[in-house]
């Protein structure tokens, strides 16, 4: 398990524009959030919602703590969370799905407990390809997707984490959900 | 997957951006010509374009939410003042509802911004701040904005209801307009523009969906806030409309221009196409050169209209927003001068002449707007609401240690995010908290000593401040926080400080924000309001929503169900005392006196978090445990003085009530407004009140207090026994029976019966003198109802014991004694039982009456000494009557006489002592006995 000091210096990297702070970083994230969430899942057996802004604020304490990380807010440490919120709530889908296929349409629950919402686990794996897949194209859309959509970040606090303008996130965002729609509801175009 | 090469991406992007600008229609030509050789290229753009704009799928969830849930959010969150009805549309931006606005009872326009959309109005501040300057407009033709504000974090805003239709629609409907038609809409649309334009509202989406028509007239809707950053955002929304026009038709040039600045002009190029298409029926076909193009192709479609306005038309269609007419005033004024027939002109130029003085009341109007607001702020200060919006400071770092410094913002964001949670206040945006709190730092460094409160108000605009700071003590890290409302400069409360391990202060920062979104909840509940003791110290959350279920079921009288609730709000936050307060309280109500001790206790426990305020309560509920009635009265008075408006002034009342105080009763009752704050839905404040203006003796009011209880809550039976007894007391004999009649038909209650009804009635008429037969008669009357009952429902308590101070009053001995002696054996803990078949023991002559009695509970030694002062005046001792009364009194007796009207029959012998005997004692009867008839049963008293 990660030291809280080894976290805030790999912030402060990639705060600093070094982009291999992230991969760096991202293994601790990750570790942290998979076993906030497990305990999370422990709790509800039934219900299966994750609560994804809950596990990143819980993680965010651990990890970077009390020792006096230069502050920017907390768009940084989510975006590096938002990709293991990804992988964790994928990994978790596939589990839904493995453990009880055959008993019709297994959903996972995001969101908070005042307004959850379900996704079909089959859909939150379809998504997780189709991401794969346009990162193979165009890499930065992904970037902006998992942020947006994984770690809850708004269209401003990813330009300001990618230093991109405001303007070309919406273009991008615009560009990634058309292609990633196409590519997860083929013939209806559409979840519902 | 068909894209394989990243050139080949590319152009799939490329290909994508473009068709998007363009319509349905055009997008499959433009296809074919781009990539006429690669049908799977075509197959997937049109793929992309489909899915963009198709409704929702998993992507959608995580920015914005699904429609259902959306109603449902707004419903909840805006449920204390409007019922949505229905849905009216959903629009890519907002979903617009009919909704009834409760306080004026009207039907509005609703209109919830999607959560997804509101973000590209540049953030809930920005939009209310555009949503309030519009709603200054105040125009026939413009329809103003009604309310607006962020509830749960969605953003909406309301209009008025007008029944009409969209010129839109109309357009579909006629095509084009007539002539004289088009030009009254015109020139509403233009003075209102004008008016709007002077007061420096831009509408910047004037169009034709926008603009209503109601009989003869426009009225232009969604003023200023219609603003979009970005033209393929509107696109995206004309898109997900599904609309046939157009993309981005009526947006001026300068407008789709990016970064380019726009001002009030816009608009005038909108009305310009706005009279376009109401001509023709069409919008022009080629934009792209001058509007002069545009003129000519008017003339040629719709040859009758006057070259005054086909010429105003096209000059306001200029590209070259310097080449347009100056201002929307320039346009009215000019359509003013088109001369279709004598009359429409006519008509036209005093309508001009009219929107001409109405621009010229603009401005001053608009100033005198912004000092009332303010103004109301300061007359508002009296009822401690927070005015939004509120900012979260940096909290300061006191501890010395540069290394803890990040606590102090991680703290304030952190709070600033819990507090857009709670969602009952606007809230400003972290950053802009953060800059205006380095703006604090910075003017300390510079040698000042800014007021951060102030300085903060004037940074961010905000109504409440939150400040604080952290500070080492010993090993533990102290937080603590003041929540200020910034215009009037004070400190409106602080939650308790929250003490930590050095090395755990992200506890802390999850404890002070979750205290304070309680807080903040709290503060902005009309009920808990003035709740002294909620204000100053707010409890968590979670302790809160329980504490708040309690005081749903004890305004329900429900206090068994109520005290379980208010003992899990105490566990759920040790330092939360108010719900153990109301635990003793209606524990006192389900009379389990021995548990009250035990909260008591675990109050004692929790001795530090006690205010003064909070001391004085206990100090209250203690006196009265121990039956030490004049020293609670003092505590709680003590409390109510230090409290203006809140509860200790009804506990207040109801201690006065019971130690002879109805006139300090009748003014503690007075304080305080029962409709509003925490006594909102508590109807026994009028039994109260009725029942302290029996005492002192003014029945008229009497009656409009009973009369004002059953009017606001016409299921408490208690209203209609309160009523009759105050018709009684005033000698309207024949309201009584009418009032009486008139409930024969409900269903029989338990306590408060039609019996209780005739017996207390028929009391007072032989007390007070009025009609004494009468009085008997209705005894008389209540004993065959109440035996009726008896025989339906064998052994009721309620009923038995009406039935026996029935028989009491009609001075049946015998009988009476019989009810209260099989009473008093059934229910041995009931003083009250025992006392009656004492006293009516005693009446029948019986020496070992007293023995009856037996003991009593310390808190309930006034009664007891009460008891023994019937005792002493019914064997004529009426000295050592006169004592135990009086100590009686002082002691406290609890619900003084409403079940102690038998009393007046003994207390009436006291004869001579009569004038020293307690007031509210004196009151249930008229006078003494005369001499003669003291100590004998011949008194005259109708024959049954």
């Amino acid at each position: 398990m990660s030291q809280p000091g080894q976290v805030t210096q790999l912030l402060r990297r990639f705060q600093q524009g070094d982009r291999r702070a992230l991969e760096e970083v991202y293994p601790l994230v990750y570790d942290e959030l998979r076993v906030a969430a497990r305990r999370a899942l422990a709790r509800e057996r039934e219900g299966l919602t994750l609560q994804a802004t809950e596990l990143v604020h819980e993680a965010f304490f651990k990890l970077v703590g009390a020792d006096g990380v230069a502050w920017q807010g907390r768009a940084h440490f989510i975006a590096i969370a938002s990709r293991a919120i990804r992988q964790i709530l994928v990994d978790h889908a596939r589990r839904v799905q493995a453990e009880k296929r055959g008993g019709g349409v297994e959903h996972v629950t995001l969101g908070d407990a005042e307004s959850p919402f379900t996704v079909p686990a089959e859909e939150m794996l379809a998504l997780d390809d189709a991401l794969e897949r346009l990162s193979q194209l165009e890499p930065r859309l992904r970037t902006v997707v998992e942020y947006r959509f994984f770690g809850g970040l708004s269209e401003r606090e990813i330009a300001e984490v990618l230093g991109l303008s405001e303007r070309t996130v919406q273009r991008d965002w615009i560009k990634a959900r058309a292609w990633l729609h196409k590519e997860i509801y083929p013939v209806s175009g559409s979840a519902s | 997957m068909i894209v394989t090469t990243n050139s080949r991406w590319s152009n799939l992007e490329r290909l994508f951006d473009r068709a998007l600008d363009l319509t349905e229609a055009e997008r499959a030509a433009f296809l074919a010509r781009e990539c006429p050789d690669d049908p799977a290229m075509r197959d997937e753009v049109a793929g992309m374009l489909r899915a963009h704009a198709a409704g929702r799928g998993i992507l959608d969830r995580s920015a914005s939410m699904p429609a259902d849930s959306l109603r449902k959010r707004a419903a909840r969150a805006l449920e204390e003042q409007y019922v949505i009805e229905r849905e009216l549309g959903v629009g890519g931006m907002a979903t617009v509802f009919v909704a009834r606005e409760r306080k004026h009872a009207r039907r509005v326009v609703l209109k919830v911004m999607h959560p997804r959309a509101a973000a590209h109005y540049g953030g809930a501040e920005r939009f209310l701040r555009e949503v309030q300057i519009a709603a200054r407009l105040a125009h026939p033709h413009i329809a103003a904005f009604i309310d607006s504000g962020e509830a749960d974090g969605l953003l909406y805003y309301v209009m008025p209801f007008i029944e009409g239709e969209s010129l839109r629609a109309r357009l579909q409907r006629e095509g084009r307009l007539p002539l004289d038609t088009a030009l009254v809409l015109l020139a509403d649309v233009a003075t209102a523009l004008a008016y709007a334009h002077e007061a420096g509202v831009i509408h910047r989406d004037l169009k034709p969906e926008n603009v209503l028509c109601a009989g003869e007239h426009a009225y232009l809707l969604d003023f200023g806030v219609a603003k979009v950053q970005s033209p393929l955002l509107e696109e995206a929304h004309l898109t997900q409309e599904g609309m046939a026009i157009g993309t981005v038709a009526y947006m001026a040039p300068e407008q789709l221009a990016e970064g380019a600045a726009v001002d009030h002009r816009v608009d005038l190029y909108a009305w310009g196409l706005l009279a376009y298409e109401m001509l023709t029926g069409r919008l022009p076909h080629d934009l792209s050169r001058d509007g002069r193009s545009s003129g000519t192709a008017l003339r040629r479609d719709r040859p009758e209209a006057p070259r005054a306005l086909t010429k105003l038309i096209a000059e306001c269609l200029a590209r070259d927003a310097d080449r347009r007419p100056p201002d929307a005033a320039m346009v009215a004024a000019r359509l003013g001068d088109v001369a279709i027939r004598p009359g429409a002109a006519a008509v036209l130029r005093r309508r001009m002449i009219a929107a001409a003085a109405a621009v010229l009341v603009v401005a001053a109007a608009v100033t005198i707007v912004r000092r009332g607001a303010d103004g109301a702020l300061d007359a508002d200060a009296s009822t401690p609401r927070l005015a939004g919006p509120i900012a979260v400071a940096a909290l300061v770092n006191e501890t010395g240690d540069p290394r803890l410094d990040a606590w102090g913002r991680m703290a304030g964001d952190w709070i600033t995010q819990g507090l857009q949670d709670v969602g009952v206040l606007q809230v400003v945006p972290w950053p802009s908290a953060l800059h205006a709190s380095e703006q604090v730092v910075a003017r300390r460094a510079a040698g000042e000593a800014p007021d951060p409160v102030t300085l903060i108000r004037e940074q961010s605009g905000a109504g409440t401040v939150i400040t604080g700071s952290y500070y080492l003590f010993g090993d533990s890290l102290v937080f603590r926080v003041e929540v200020a409302d910034a215009v009037a400069r004070r400190v409106v409360g602080a939650p308790p400080p929250v003490t930590v391990p050095r090395d755990s202060a992200h506890l802390a920062v999850r404890m002070l924000r979750d205290r304070l979104m309680a807080a903040v909840a709290i503060w902005s509940n009309e009920r808990f309001a003035m709740a002294p003791e909620l204000v100053r110290r707010p409890p968590t959350l979670d302790a809160y929503r329980a504490f708040d279920r309690g005081i749903a079921r004890h305004l329900a009288q429900d206090y068994a169900g109520a005290v379980p609730e208010f003992l899990e709000a105490a566990r759920l936050d040790s330092t939360f005392v108010a719900p153990l307060i109301y635990a003793a309280n209606d524990l006192w109500n389900t009379g389990e006196i021995a548990r009250v001790d035990s909260v008591l206790d675990v109050i004692a426990a929790r001795d530090a978090w006690l205010d003064p305020y909070l001391r004085l309560w206990i100090e209250h509920i203690a006196m009265r445990q121990r039956g030490e009635g004049t020293r609670a009265l003092a505590a709680i008075r003590a409390a109510a003085e230090a409290a203006p408006g809140s509860r200790a002034w009804y506990a207040l009342a109801q201690t006065a009530l019971d130690i002879d105080g109805p006139d300090e009763a009748l003014a503690a009752l007075q304080r305080i407004d029962p409709d509003r704050g925490e006594l909102r839905g508590w109807s026994s404040y009028w039994t109260q009140l009725a029942h302290a203006l029996h005492l002192t003796g003014a029945h008229d009011r009497e009656i409009a207090a009973a009369r004002a209880q059953r009017a606001r809550y016409p299921d408490r039976r208690v209203a209609l026994v309160l009523e009759a007894r105050a018709l009684a007391a005033a000698g309207l004999d024949r309201a009584v029976d009418s009032l009486i009649e008139a409930t024969r038909a409900l269903p029989p209650s338990t306590y408060w019966s039609q019996g209780a009804m005739m017996v207390q009635a028929g009391e007072e008429m032989i007390a007070h003198g009025h009609s004494p037969e009468a009085g008997a008669r209705l005894l008389r009357a209540a004993i065959a109802w109440l035996q009726e009952q008896l025989v339906a429902s064998p052994g009721d308590r309620s009923h038995r014991y009406w039935l026996g101070a029935a028989y009491y009053a009609l001075r049946d001995w015998p009988d009476a004694a019989a009810v209260f002696r099989s009473l008093a054996r059934e229910f041995p803990d009931r003083l009250q039982y025992r006392g009656l078949a004492a006293v009516s023991a005693a009446r029948l002559g019986n020496p070992r009456a007293e023995a009856l009695l037996g003991d009593a509970p310390p808190h309930l030694r006034g009664e007891y000494a009460h008891y023994r002062g019937r005792l002493a005046a019914v064997v004529g001792d009426s000295t050592r009557a006169a004592a135990l009364f009086a100590e009686a009194v002082r002691l406290g007796l609890d619900g003084l006489p409403w079940e102690h009207s038998s009393s007046y029959h003994d207390l009436r012998m006291v004869g001579s002592l009569w004038p020293t005997l307690p007031r509210s004692l004196r009151a249930s009867g008229r006078s003494p006995l005369p001499p003669e008839a003291q100590g004998s049963t011949a008194v005259p008293i109708p024959a049954r």
